[in-house]
Parts: structure tokens; sequence; C-alpha cells
């Protein structure tokens, strides 16, 4: 690596400042102090890794309000590359090459050197790559100042020393054995094996238990299989006796099917006729019912068919209920009635219809008063008769009736007595007379006393027949107009009467034709003759006719409504529509069954035609198997125990023994990759500890060789040996052989000591890209003989080094190299 | 014309425990893939007459309940589609194992089973007015070779058998177990018109004499063993009167596995971000199970697991194999020149490298280095 060129500007003292360096010869700066040597040096460390805090204040130019920015040229093996760095912000672009056209932009970011993001990351990974040291190496080798050449080896740099800084190995070490122990419990030699982790001893656990399981689950399948044989050996017998059974089994199983066969495919044949016939049947149904709509649609019906049913009916009420006959009738009745009112107009029923209706009872009342009033005048005449007779004609016939008594009695006394006769009759009619006389008086009397009581009577009845016509005469005035329709005839009340009961009749009659014929007016037929939509059917044709035509239809209809209710009725479809079976598939089936079953078993087939005798042949295999079975169950009570056992060996909780073997080449296959990396982590940590003891061991005494080398040169072979062992002050080996403490040194030889310290690190660290070496007033203190060894040494190192030397001492004009003013 | 499913290794149950938390997701890809075939036979345009399991239907003879519960779901479908379901017990699911599905669950009535541990005529079946013969046989302990040797019947008609076992001379044949070995000659000469087999993962299909002879693979994939990669298949059988069996195959798979190698000697990746950015661009697919093997000497030294963790998100499951040659890698020669520690350590190991010639022990100097440099280069980054 060569620095180029730098540039700054608003950097300390260098307000714009540009230096450009040679690659070959030594660059010797020189200027008094406060020119800014020093300042050109802190300027390429900060270009590179930046100012740590507030240094970046410290350093800017006094007053200074522009630019504050730095920018470095280094050719790392053939290839130029600039760091631009500006100190404000932190902001670096890094390009690679020096003509714009070839430029790279290599980094373009922040690049802040405490940053923790991606951009100042990439930037310190892209130092790292391009070969550039961590700060603090690159300011121990590479930057040697004035009065501090003293280094302890750190471990920074040791780490450096031993791998270029690429990676701790210590720690690469103890991730190699982390990761180790997590797969073993193993530990490696002189480790403490309890604290670590136990992956392959865990994957091992697992693969012994699997294997358990495996075997297990493999006895349990083994021990099954010696219960197994101890059962075959003690039930031999039981075997042989079983083995019939199932000879048995198998020819009863078989015959049971075979017979089972033959049955479906009886019924199965039954069936296909059935179905056969049940198909015709469906074509009959459906040619009838196609015979039948094509008749309902034909002259004779299409007009019934396109009638609703509720007219249907009425046309049917209409042509049952007779209507022609009904309407005969009512004319009848109209004539009846005609004749009827005909008579009821007759002369002699003049008045009636003004009367009221109980006319009848009137005339009836007047009938008996009039009788009742012509008895009593009949009966006061004879009273006046009578009373008339009795005055005269009883005293006279008394009196004559005597005379002709006492003329007979004188009569018989004269005889009787002999005396004359006249005076036999004197005195006999004298006597009589006598004896008249009284009794005519008598008489008198009486019949005065009656008449005088007749005489009553005969005026009382006057009295009463006056009421009487009076009466008559009220009763007639409700009658009053057929009175007097009737007036100067000879009609009699009672024939009056009469005519009243005739007249009334003839009303009744004509009531009750007027009624029927009224009933018979209103009846539905006449409605149903008169719709419009039945009046030209009715018209069509006679009655008789259509009931005829309408019997059909019905019939007809009828007949169609089943048929096709059949047709759709799911009986009555063949099974293979319902069930979507093909019968005729099962059927064949079934024949290859048998034929196979007749081939195995060659005395079935007899029983194709006697069912019944394979029905015996059945029933004696089953009496036989129980025989046998009973056998059986004698030996197995002494194979019960083995069943018992084999019965528990069946109830397990094992996995199949192939799942679990799947599993152990799983958990194999994974052992044997935590193997292969358990080996591969052991091969890599030995390989790491060796490389590490032997690089530490190498480069520390190559380092302490290398020291030596340049030491004893600066010391003109005064101090043979230098070894640097870390962490300790070096031990420095006079060439006579004793060991001197460093703190003995002159600070000249002091520092020459650390400086070839430096210088041996920097050419260890410089082995695979060579760093440039700035050299700071370094040689403050050595007299003028070492530092023309110190020339001579540098003017080796500069084949394969750059070296920046910065002094404020004019006599380096003398050396041979490149001066540069600043 | 009889139009078939022939399924196998469904392992229906199988939980992948390699994929952790993704296990159970993946489990359920394995009864969606049934599923979706099941979707496909009762879909009357695909005319199926029947769907055959030529073994491995269950990962385990056992499965649990809601397993049994899904599958019945799914075979009662098939049920009321008429359409059967013959089945042959594999080696995961023998019939002869403790509690088998195939003895004590309720689920046997919605399934065929065929229970014969030799191979022999198992039932016929009539499709369409034309009869398929079947045969075949169980895996079981008791079943005892030959198992490719079997009477035809004569019988017209279509004869097919269904096997689990394996295929001598077939494909990935080294990553099943051969219990039941079968000879093609001998398959050949039963004469059958189908021979439906399971156990090998992979669809693969052999016409030898009239005899088409298919396994149909898994529907979806399990593991990176040999023959798991790639597309899978539901395989659709047509057996049409006086033809050749007519096959399709229909990819099934909603992930695929993938085994791939990157040589990076050929790729241009100069950092693990240029890496895994190539990785991505060529493979990335989030329905992807990718194992990787990346060899080559490249320039940077591969961190197996860190690459993994940042591709993590562009595959459904990453596998990277690093056989990377680290020592032959620039990186690593640029150290060999140092004066360092890392330097003399590499040069360490390369001398070793030189005395070995076990390639276990190469592997172990291989990865020792990488361990080393992936360590070096995490302390070594300086904040």
């Amino acid at each position: 690596m060569k620095i180029k060129a730098i540039s700054v500007e608003g950097f300390g003292v260098l307000s714009d400042k540009k230096a450009t360096f040679s690659e070959k010869k030594i660059n010797i700066i020189l200027g008094d102090n406060e020119t800014g040597k020093s300042t050109l040096c802190a300027a390429i460390a900060a270009i590179l890794y930046g100012f740590a805090n507030k240094e970046a204040d410290r350093r800017r130019s006094w007053g200074a309000s522009g630019d504050y920015k730095g920018l470095l040229q280094v050719g790392i093996q053939n290839k130029d590359y600039i760091i631009e760095r500006d100190f404000t912000d932190n902001h670096v672009k890094v390009t690679c090459g020096i003509k714009k056209e070839d430029q790279e932009i290599l980094f373009d970011g922040d690049a802040n050197p405490k940053g923790r993001t991606e951009q100042p990351r990439a930037f310190r990974k892209l130092l790292d790559d391009l070969g550039f040291p961590p700060e603090t190496v690159f300011r121990s080798a590479v930057y040697i100042g004035q009065l501090d050449l003293e280094i302890e080896i750190n471990d920074e740099l040791r780490q450096q020393l031993s791998g270029a800084g690429k990676a701790d190995y210590l720690k690469a070490l103890e991730e190699l054995r982390k990761d180790y122990y997590s797969l073993t419990r193993q530990g490696l030699p002189g480790d403490n094996p309890k604290r670590v982790d136990k992956k392959l001893e865990e994957a091992r656990a697992k693969k012994l238990a699997l294997v358990d399981e495996y075997e297990l689950a493999r006895s349990h399948s083994s021990d099954s299989a010696k219960v197994e044989k101890e059962l075959d050996a003690s039930i031999h017998h039981s075997q042989e006796l079983e083995n019939r059974i199932i000879e048995f089994n198998f020819e009863k199983k078989a015959l049971d099917e075979y017979l089972a066969c033959l049955k479906e495919r009886d019924a199965l044949n039954q069936r296909i006729k059935l179905e056969n016939q049940q198909k015709e049947r469906i074509e009959r149904l459906q040619k009838s019912i196609n015979e039948d709509e094509h008749q309902l649609s034909g002259e004779r019906f299409s007009a019934l068919n396109s009638l609703p049913e509720a007219y249907l009916q009425a046309l049917e009420s209409y042509v049952q209920s007779d209507a022609e006959e009904r309407i005969r009738e009512i004319q009848g009745i109209s004539d009846q009635e005609k004749q009827i009112i005909s008579d009821l107009n007759d002369n002699k029923y003049l008045g009636f219809s003004a009367v009221p209706d109980d006319t009848g009872s009137i005339l009836k009342k007047i009938i008996e008063e009039k009788k009742s009033g012509d008895d009593f005048e009949k009966q006061t005449t004879v009273i006046r008769q009578e009373t008339k007779k009795l005055s005269l004609l009883l005293p006279i016939l008394l009196l004559v009736g005597a005379g002709l008594l006492g003329a007979v009695a004188g009569s018989i006394l004269s005889s009787l007595l002999h005396i004359r006769m006249i005076i036999g009759i004197s005195i006999g009619l004298l006597i009589f007379d006598i004896i008249t006389g009284i009794l005519v008086g008598f008489v008198l009397l009486n019949q005065n006393r009656k008449l005088h009581n007749e005489k009553n009577k005969r005026l009382n009845a006057q009295a009463q027949l006056d009421e009487k016509r009076a009466v008559f005469q009220d009763l007639l005035k409700p009658i009053e107009p057929i009175v007097q329709a009737n007036n100067g005839t000879d009609v009699s009340f009672e024939i009056l009467a009469e005519r009243w009961t005739q007249y009334q009749k003839l009303q009744q009659k004509l009531a009750s034709v007027q009624e029927r014929r009224k009933v018979l007016s209103e009846r539905d037929i006449f409605k149903i003759r008169d719709d419009p939509k039945l009046k030209s059917i009715i018209e069509s044709s006679p009655a008789a006719s259509l009931r005829d035509r309408l019997k059909d239809f019905r019939a007809l209809k009828t007949k169609l409504d089943t048929n096709r209710e059949n047709l759709q009725n799911n009986e009555s479809i063949p099974f293979s529509i319902t069930s979507g079976e093909n019968p005729d598939n099962r059927f064949r089936e079934l024949v290859i069954l048998i034929n196979e079953l007749e081939k195995k078993h060659t005395d079935f087939a007899s029983f194709q035609t006697d069912q019944r005798a394979g029905g015996l042949r059945q029933s004696s295999l089953q009496k036989e198997q129980e025989t046998l079975s009973v056998d059986i169950n004698t030996s197995n009570d002494t194979i019960r125990s083995l069943q018992v056992r084999q019965g528990q060996l069946q109830v397990s909780f094992y996995r199949p023994p192939l799942l679990i073997q799947e599993e152990i080449q799983n958990v194999d296959t994974e052992i044997q990759r935590v193997e292969v990396r358990i080996s591969a982590q052991k091969i890599a940590i030995e390989a790491l500890g060796e490389a590490i003891s032997e690089y530490e061991e190498s480069h520390l005494s190559r380092l302490s060789k290398w020291v030596s080398a340049y030491f004893a040169k600066f010391t003109d072979g005064k101090y043979e040996q230098v070894e640097i062992v870390p962490g300790e002050r070096p031990q420095i080996t006079t060439n006579k052989g004793v060991i001197v403490e460093p703190e003995l040194l002159s600070t000249g030889a002091q520092d020459q000591l650390f400086f070839a310290l430096r210088l041996a690190i920097a050419d260890i660290l410089s082995s695979e890209l060579s760093l440039p070496l700035i050299l700071d007033d370094t040689f403050v203190n050595f007299d003028e003989k070492r530092l023309s060894i110190v020339h001579l040494v540098l003017d080796k190192i500069i084949e394969s080094r750059q070296i920046i030397l910065l002094s404020h001492n004019p006599d380096y004009k003398d050396w041979s190299g490149c001066l540069i003013n600043i | 014309m009889v139009k078939f499913l022939h399924l196998a290794d469904l392992h229906l149950g199988a939980t992948p425990l390699y994929l952790g938390d993704r296990a159970q997701e993946r489990s359920k890809d394995y009864l969606n893939a049934f599923q979706r075939a099941v979707d496909y036979a009762i879909d009357p345009s695909n005319s199926i007459d029947a769907v055959l399991v030529a073994g491995d239907f269950f990962d385990i003879p056992n499965p649990p309940q809601e397993i049994i519960r899904f599958t019945t779901t799914q075979l009662k479908r098939l049920e009321q589609a008429k359409i059967p379901v013959i089945v042959t017990p594999g080696n995961h699911d023998a019939i002869g194992a403790a509690e088998s599905i195939y003895r004590n669950s309720s689920i046997k009535g919605l399934m065929k089973i065929i229970e014969s541990p030799q191979v022999e005529h198992f039932k016929s079946f009539v499709f369409n007015g034309e009869t398929v013969y079947l045969y075949g046989m169980a895996w079981d302990v008791q079943s005892k070779p030959p198992f490719d040797t079997f009477q035809k019947l004569n019988e017209d008609g279509y004869h097919v058998a269904m096997i689990h076992g394996t295929l001598q001379g077939g494909l990935f044949t080294e990553s099943h177990s051969r219990e039941i070995p079968l000879e093609l000659a001998n398959l050949a000469k039963s004469g059958m018109d189908y021979i439906a087999l399971g156990h090998i993962h992979k669809y693969q299909q052999k016409s030898i004499g009239k005899s088409l002879i298919v396994y149909p693979g898994t529907l979806e994939s399990r593991r990176f063993t040999p023959g798991e990669e790639g597309d899978r298949y539901l395989v659709v059988v047509t057996l049409e009167k006086k033809k050749a069996p007519k096959l399709e195959q229909l990819k099934w798979n909603c992930k695929t596995f993938q085994v791939e190698k990157l040589d990076l000697d050929h790729e241009t990746a100069e950092s693990e971000e240029e890496l895994a950015n190539l990785i991505k661009a060529k493979f990335g697919s989030n329905e992807k199970f990718l194992r990787l093997e990346l060899v080559g000497s490249p320039s940077f030294i591969i961190s197996q697991d860190s690459l993994a963790t940042r591709l993590s998100g562009d595959f459904y499951w990453l596998e990277i194999q690093d056989n990377t040659n680290a020592f032959d890698s620039v990186l690593t020669e640029t150290w060999a020149r140092e004066e360092t520690i890392r330097g003399l350590f590499v040069r360490k190991l390369k001398h070793k490298l030189e005395g070995v010639e076990s390639d276990e022990e190469k592997q172990q100097l291989e990865l020792a280095l990488k361990l080393a440099t992936q360590v070096f280069q995490k302390t070594g980054q300086r904040s």
C-alpha cells in the first residue's frame, strides 16, 4: 500500500494543502515546529479513520468557515483508490481509479467512526477488505511518532499479528467448542463435561427408547406367535377338530352362499319376469292412456274434456234429473192450474173470492142457527096447536066417554038388579056423569094450568126466536157477497156450504199445483240448461244421448286417471328404474358365482333341481358342526388360559414396528449427521488449537527474531537477542549473554529497541500487504552513528515499504530521498 | 367397456413427523387427495365403475378414529354412487395385525376386502354387462411365495389382479421392503389383462405379453425416498374388448417433491445472498419440497443453516445438502497462502486431507473446514 497524495482543507495549520509522495524513495518532509508536519500525519489517519468525538473541532483551522475536508490517494496492488472525507459530517466517498471514465465508486456515505448503522459498518469493512489495519494498529505499526516509541503487545495487536485481524481466533475456538458441547457430553481433553449440552446423547437416548419400543412391539408380535405355537402344540387335537369345523364351515358357508345365490337367482328371475310383465303393463297402460287421450280429444268428448269438473257435475245432474219429463210435468201442472182457475171462476163460486176464509164455519153456524130457528118455530106452533086442543076436546071426550060408560054401566046394573032398563040407565048415567063431571073439572083445571104454562113458553120461544133471527142476520153479514150473488135463487145455505167446501178444495189444489210448478221451475236444471258453456252441449243432442256420452266420458276419464295413477305409482315401475341396479348384471354375477361354487363343490349341482335336498344338507352340516363343537369345547377348556394370555398380548399400546423402524431410521440419520458434525467439530477445534499455539509460537519467535535483528543492527551488535513475551516487557540479552531489563538501557537504546519492535511488527503485518511507514521525528534521541545505521535500514526497507519521514532537522536533506516542503 | 380407478399407497392417517409444525397440515393433504379421487369417481361424467386400492390404503393397521370416520364418509359416497371399492391390504395396513381395520371396524362393510394370503380368484363383478374377474392377495405374514404364479379362470371377460408387492427389476425397489417379490415373466404368464400393483410409490407401467402391469404411485409424496419426487397421478384404467387397456394419468398432487443438484462451478454466485437468489429463481415455489445438493467449489464458504434460513419462506420444505468442496474454494486457497492462524489452520486440514482415503473422513474434514470458516467469519466481523 502506498500513499500517493494527500490534500486537506481547513485542517489545523494546513488550511489548503496538497502533497504528493514518492513510492520508491524516502519522502522527507522538513519543517520547523508548528509548520504542520504532525498535522499532515494526523490528517492521513483522520481521512482513513475519522476523528474521535470532539477532536474534529479541535483540529479545524482557527477562524476558518470554509471547507473542512481531506483527500487521500492510495495505491493498493496496482490500483488507485481515492478516499475523500468531509470532517464536518464524516461523509466519505471512496472511488477506485483515477480517470473519471474508469472511476468506480466503492462507497459514498456516512463513515462516522462511532457509527453503528449499516453505512459506517460497510465503510469499515471496505477499509478492512482493502487491507488497512485497524486504527490502533495503524497508530502503532504505521505511524511512529516522536517520544512515544515504547509499545506494548496488546490483545488487538497480538490478534493482528497472528491473523491480520480477520478473526479473533480465541473467540473462534471458543465458538467451535461451544458448538461441540452443544452436540455431545463427551468433553474435550481438559474440559469440564458437566456444563455441556447433549444433542447426540439425546438423539442416542431417543434411539435407545425407540429401539426398546421396537423390540417390545416386535416381541409383542413374537410373543403372540409363541403363544400361538404353544396353543398349536397343546391343542393339536382341537386343531384337527377345528379344521374339520372349518371345512364344514367352509362347505356350509359355500352351501349357504350357493343356496342364497339360487334363491336370489330365482327371485331375481321372478323379478325380471315380473319386471318384464310390469314393463308390458306399463306399455299397455301407456298405450291405453294414449288411446284414451286420443279419444278424449276427439269430436265426441273434446267439448266435455275441456269442461271443468264443476260443470261436468252440473251437466251430469242435468242429464240424470230427467229434465224433459219435468218440463212435461210443469206443462201438465200449468194446464191443471188453468182448469182450476176456470173452475173457480164458475158462477156458482160468485162472490166466494170476496168472503173471509172462515166462510165455511160461518155457513155451518148459519145452517145450524137456521135449523134451530125453524125447530123453535115448529115447537112454538106445536105448543100453540096443543094449547088449542087442550081447551075443548078433553072435556068433551071425557063427557062422551062418561055418558057411554054410564049407559053401559046402567044397562049392566038394570040387568043385574032387574029394574027397568031406563032406571038402571038413568042411575048409571047419573053416577058416571057425576064422576065424569068431577074428572072433567080436574082436567079442565089442569088444562088451564098447562095452557097457561104453554102460553108462557110460547112467549119465551118467540122472544128467543127473534133473538136468533138477529144473530142469523149478523152471521149473514160477512158472506154478504155470496148471499147477494145467490139472491133470488133457491140455493140453500147447505149448498153454499157444500160449494164453499168445493171452492176451498179447488183453492188448495191450485195452491198445491202452483207450489209444485214453482218448485219444478226453480230447480238447477234450468240454470244448467241456460249456462252458456253447457247450453250448446245440451242442445246438441237429446238428453238420453248426452247421458250416454257423459257416462262414457266419465268411464274413459276414470280409466285414464287410474292408468295414469298406476303408471306413476312407484310399485308399478320396474325395479331397475327405482333401485338403480341392473338386475341383469346381478343375475349374470349370480350365474357366474353359482358356476364357480359348483366347480369347487361338485355335489352342489344336484341342489339346483332339488333345493330341499340342499336344505337337508345344510342342517346335517349344522348338526355335524354342533357335535364337533361340543368336542372342541372340552378341548378348549385346557387351552383357555393360553388364549387369555394371547388376549392380553393383543391389547397392546405399541405402535406398528414399521412406523417405529421409520422413526429409528430418521433418528439414525440425525445421529449420523451429528456424529459427522462432532467429528468435524473436533477436528476443527484440534486443528485450530494447534494452529493457534503453533502460530503464536512461530510469530512470537519470528517477532523476537526480527526485533533482535533490527536491535542488533541499531546497537551495532551490542545486544544480540530480544525475546518478546506477550504481556511482559521484552527481555534483552547482550552479546555477552547477559540479560538486561529494558529500563536499564539508555533512552536512545530504549527508543531503538521499540523502533526495532515497531519495524518488526510492521514487517509481520506487511506480509500480506505492505504498509507504509510514517516516521514523525522518531529519531530525536538517536546518536549520529545509530542514525546512520537507521538510514541504512530504511534504505533497505524502502524496497518493500513506502517511507514518509518528517522532521525539523535539516540534516535529513543529506539523505537520498525525495524532499517535500510544506 | 369397464372403467376404474387404480389407487395404491394412499397411507391415510400418515403424519410426516419430520415436518414438525407442518406435519398435521401435510397429513391432511393425503386425505384431500383421496377425497378428490372420490369426487372424480362419483362424477357421472367420468363413468367410473369401480375403485381398486392395491395396498397401504392406511398408514397403520389400526388407524385413529378420525381417519376411520373420514374414510367411512368417503366410502359411503362411493356406495351411494354404486361404485364398489375393492381393497387388498398392504404391509402398512396388514390384515393379520392386531386390531386390523379390515377385521374389526364397521368400515369393513363398505369395501370388498381381499383376505386370501395367496393370490387367487377373489370375486367377479359385472359392469355394464361385462364381467371382470378379480384376483388378488392380502399382504400377510402367512403369505408364502410364489406370489406371481396363479391360475386364471377360463372365462370370457376381463381378468384383473391386485397385488401389493415389489416388481423385480422395477424402479426404486431398493427403497421399499421386498417381502412380496414379483417376477415380471411369471406375472405375464398369468394372462391377466391388467395387474394393479401397489407398494412402490412412483408411477410405473410395463407391458408384457397381453398384460399391462401398473404401479400408480402415491397421490401425494411422503418423504425424500427415491421415487417420491415429481408429479403424482390419479390412474384411470379403461378396459375395452379386443383393445389394450387404456391408461389415463391425471396430475393429482398439490405439492411436489423435487431433488436437485446445483453445481456452483457452473453458476455465478459470489455470496450467500446471490446463491439464495439463484436457488429462489431456479426452484422457488411454496408448493415444493426441495432437497438441494450443492456441489462444486464456490468462492465463498456456504453456511447451510444460514442459507436455509434465507430461503425458508420460498419453499414449503427445503433441505440443503452442502457437498461443496471447501478446500478448493478461492477463499480457502487465499487463506492457505496467508501467514496467519487461519492460513496455518487451512494448511493443516489440507495436509490431513492428503493422507485420508475414506469418504467419511474427507466429509469430516470438509465439514471441519466449513465450520471453522463460518466461525472465523462470524467472530471476525467487528462492529
